[in-house]
């Protein structure tokens, strides 16, 4: 392999002419090509000599720095190994030293926000897709999360949003629909509509599990199967023909899951979640999605360079259950640089179930439903999968689900999606791209 | 494994789900040991397919042969946002 290295450099007449060209640009140019240069050491002529006088880290002075009075030079180079270990401290009594590639630092948990609402807006093109009427209306999205606070939402936004309260789901002693504290959920409700500002939204509070205390920690599966099995039924009602109140769609947000798999039976157990297809949840999801209902998961907060806590360090194979099944969508987030927060799940899934995971990007970090406080970001794969599903809902405005199914609609999303640079085909950490609702509603003819 | 407290059975019925002591039969466990709040969940009603749930506790010592498609115990892990939560102490997204 051939590994970029910095070298230091004696004094040579090539060096200093290379230094001094660098820093004026009305000397005419240099080359390093006559530059004596230790063997299996292979020089980078676009780099400039860099001036560093005696090299020894002692304080150097301005003067010692010239390019005429600089003891030594650093210049890029290049080493060919078989393994990085075998790259060699010095050549020829040179010293090496490494030259890692450097990026600007990912978006972490303690990062602050980067951007706001209006920023996600513009990325994602929302006048075009509102001046076509793609605005959610008549689509239901069900926030399968802490539930909705109502009213924390009409203060953020400026008008109440539409919830259908009779269709909502309710667990056994739960708050009434769209009156939930101000949690997670409302987070969640607020970046859907930030596309869809017409859709009617569903409560469905899976993860109002009380722990001492009152804090809202999360639920079990078994929840999150009793209010899949109310939408299944609601759908039935509301998609019939002739049925009750009709919704054009029914697009379902989870921004939710399993962090370690030491939270579920053990590995070969037949009964096992994370990597059974077969599991009641994930097979209820699949028919769900068969008979029309558009379901998002959101990709995980495993990422490999700032992961949850509760991942316990795990980052690899963490997309699993019914986020890795491949009759859902699954959001992996960015910031609105379009740059992968550090915390997104990267793909493959876990092994067993649906390997090309996540299917797609959309935007989180952002300041938005200031839920958690004034400046707060809306943050994690949480508030990257609801982003995408208000994209969703605003397409199925115009776009039913029995003319386009939720495979053929997603299949859409990922063909239109925007390639990150470089980007050909899926790749693990934005699946087939940032999700571009304006391009793909217009490939669907609307 | 940690709190499974829980876990799901599926059952088999018709086009309309089988009672809660009809699917306690099934599996041979009594019907009280069933959770009545959870009830008979639909899965996939075209195939006939239903769950129920049970206390782990309460499964038999010996769960009887049952021919293909396995029936359960399946896990009821827990399950969480991904993303910040009110009162949760750890610094978001977490």
């Amino acid at each position: 392999m051939r590994v970029p290295v910095l070298a230091i450099l004696p004094s040579q007449e090539p060096l200093q002419e290379s230094a001094a060209t660098a820093l004026d640009p009305n000397l005419p140019p240099s080359s390093l090509a006559n530059a004596e240069v230790p063997s299996g050491l292979d020089l980078d002529m676009s780099f400039a000599a860099v001036p560093i006088g005696s090299g020894t880290g002692q304080e150097a002075s301005l003067e010692s720095l010239e390019p005429t009075q600089s003891e030594r030079f650093a210049v890029r180079a290049f080493v060919d190994v078989d393994d990085p270990a075998d790259i060699p401290e010095e050549v020829d009594g040179q010293p090496l030293f490494g030259d890692p590639a450097i990026a600007h630092f990912l978006t972490c948990g303690g990062t602050p926000p980067m951007g706001a609402t209006v920023d996600v807006a513009t990325k994602l093109n929302t006048a075009a897709l509102s001046s076509r009427g793609l605005d959610g209306s008549e689509v239901a999205v069900a926030i399968a999360d802490t539930g909705i606070n109502l009213n924390h939402l009409k203060a953020q936004l400026g008008q109440m949003p539409l919830l259908d309260a009779g269709n909502s789901w309710r667990p056994p002693g739960g708050p009434a629909p769209g009156t939930s504290p101000v949690d997670h959920g409302t987070m969640c409700a607020y970046d859907a509509l930030i596309t869809a500002p017409r859709a009617t939204l569903l409560d469905v509070p899976v993860l109002r599990a009380t722990a001492p205390g009152g804090a809202v920690t999360g639920g079990f599966l078994s929840v999150a199967l009793q209010a899949f099995a109310h939408l299944l039924g609601f759908w039935a009602v509301a998609f019939a023909p002739g049925g009750g109140p009709r919704y054009k769609a029914l697009v379902i947000n989870n921004s939710w899951g399993i962090f370690h798999p030491s939270w579920d039976f053990p590995p070969g157990h037949p009964g096992r979640y994370i990597d059974n297809p077969t599991h009641p949840f994930t097979a209820l999801t699949s028919v769900l999605a068969r008979s029309g209902a558009d379901i998002l998961f959101a990709a995980g907060n495993c990422g490999t360079q700032c992961a949850d806590g509760r991942c316990q360090g795990r980052t690899t194979g963490t997309i699993c259950g019914a986020n890795a099944s491949p009759d859902v969508l699954t959001l992996a987030g960015c910031d609105t640089n379009d740059v992968r927060v550090g915390y997104s799940s990267r793909g493959p899934s876990i092994a067993g179930m649906f390997q090309n995971k996540p299917d797609i990007t959309a935007y989180t970090h952002f300041l938005g439903s200031k839920a958690f406080g004034p400046t707060a970001p809306d943050s994690g794969t949480s508030a990257a999968c609801p982003v995408a599903a208000g994209c969703v809902a605003a397409i199925r405005t115009k776009v039913s689900p029995t003319t386009v199914p939720p495979a053929n609609l997603f299949a859409q999303l990922q063909s239109t999606a925007r390639p990150v640079a470089g980007q050909v085909g899926w790749n693990r950490d934005y699946g087939h791209g940032i999700i571009d609702p304006d391009s793909a509603a217009q490939s669907l003819g609307v | 494994m940690t709190d499974n407290e829980t876990v799901v059975l599926t059952v088999h019925g018709g086009t309309t789900p089988p009672t809660l002591a009809e699917a306690a039969a099934q599996h041979s466990v009594a019907e009280q040991d069933l959770n009545p709040d959870f009830g008979v969940r639909p899965i996939d009603p075209d195939r006939g397919l239903y769950a129920v749930e049970i206390r782990a506790d309460r499964l038999p010592e010996q769960e009887q042969e049952v021919p293909s498609p396995y029936q359960g115990p399946f896990s009821n892990p827990r399950i969480e946002a991904f993303g910040p939560v009110r009162g949760d102490d750890e610094e978001p997204p977490e």
